[in-house]
């Protein structure tokens, strides 16, 4: 149900039950903002990278430029991870260029180092090295972050 | 690995290839690039035996774009590439000190493990030109 429907509901009901809907609805308006804020720092970080790695050798070290299809690949994936960020705060990830043109994402803890890769379409692939062992394989996605990228997020989750 | 006897050199000129505390490498340091033969190389100097400031010196006269600062390198022995079944190839170039790191799979999230391995293996240097 639309946020704004839930307002004209909440304004019929008794004012015990309306305070708790209106809480609701903050609540809910809360997650938004804030996953939006967070989507922007990622995507502010994506087109930082998409213009000083748009030439050739932006490395020093005759990197290939980052191609159009990795900056879109990695757009969504940060959406998606925005979204996810905020139900189970996660850590925010560094974002780079790779010198064959891709974008990567990377976390790391005290024990773990995961990179999570994005080139063309709607693949990705993912590389976890930690004191628990190794995990690396590829996955597309489409509209969420794939199970077993979430399961491999959550060693980087934040403790409060 | 420490940076006191550095074998193998990667140059870094970006703040954002490093941690500084604790001061570590970050793993894309060590990705790989495709070479114009269409294979996959990392760039290295070979600079056993090599004072730091003629490591630098490599840094300056090969690597540096223009408009770029040297931050450091990020340091590694031969050994601990051979351990993770890459190998190292001299071409002669950079005053005989060039190497690449060779023998990359096609598939980038070995990649990733392997720049992971040996990132976790090296030391970073930081570049301080007041103390050269």
């Amino acid at each position: 149900m639309e946020l704004d429907q839930l307002f004209f509901e909440a304004v019929a009901l008794p004012d015990d039950e309306k305070l708790d809907l209106l809480d609701a609805i903050v609540r809910s308006l809360n997650q938004r903002s804030t996953a939006t804020v967070a989507f922007g720092h990622l995507a502010g970080a994506i087109g930082q990278l998409r213009n000083e790695c748009s030439e050739r050798d932006w490395d020093g070290y005759d990197a290939q430029p980052v191609n159009a299809e990795a900056v879109k690949s990695a757009i969504k994936f940060a959406h998606l991870f925005s979204i996810f960020q905020f139900e189970r705060r996660i850590a925010t990830p560094e974002i780079s260029a790779t010198p064959t043109g891709g974008i990567i994402f990377q976390w790391h803890s005290n024990d773990s180092d995961l990179i999570v890769g994005v080139n063309s379409g709607s693949s990705l692939t993912f590389s976890i090295v930690g004191s628990e062992g190794r995990v690396k394989g590829s996955e597309r996605f489409a509209n969420k972050i794939p199970e077993s990228v979430q399961t491999l997020l959550s060693h980087f989750e934040l403790r409060v | 690995m420490t940076a006191t006897n550095p074998e193998i050199v990667r140059f870094v000129i970006d703040r954002k290839q490093f941690r500084r505390q604790p001061l570590e490498p970050l793993p894309k340091v060590f990705l790989p690039r495709y070479s114009p033969t269409g294979r996959l190389e990392t760039s290295v100097a070979e600079v056993k035996g090599l004072e730091w400031n003629e490591i630098w010196e490599l840094a300056f006269k090969y690597v540096l774009p223009a408009g770029r600062t040297l931050k450091g390198g990020a340091v590694c022995s031969v050994e601990s590439i051979f351990r993770l079944g890459l190998g190292l190839e001299s071409d002669g170039k950079w005053d005989g000190q060039h190497m690449n790191i060779i023998g990359w799979p096609e598939d980038e999230e070995s990649r990733f493990e392997l720049a992971i391995d040996i990132a976790r293996n090296s030391a970073m240097a930081l570049y301080e030109p007041d103390s050269q």
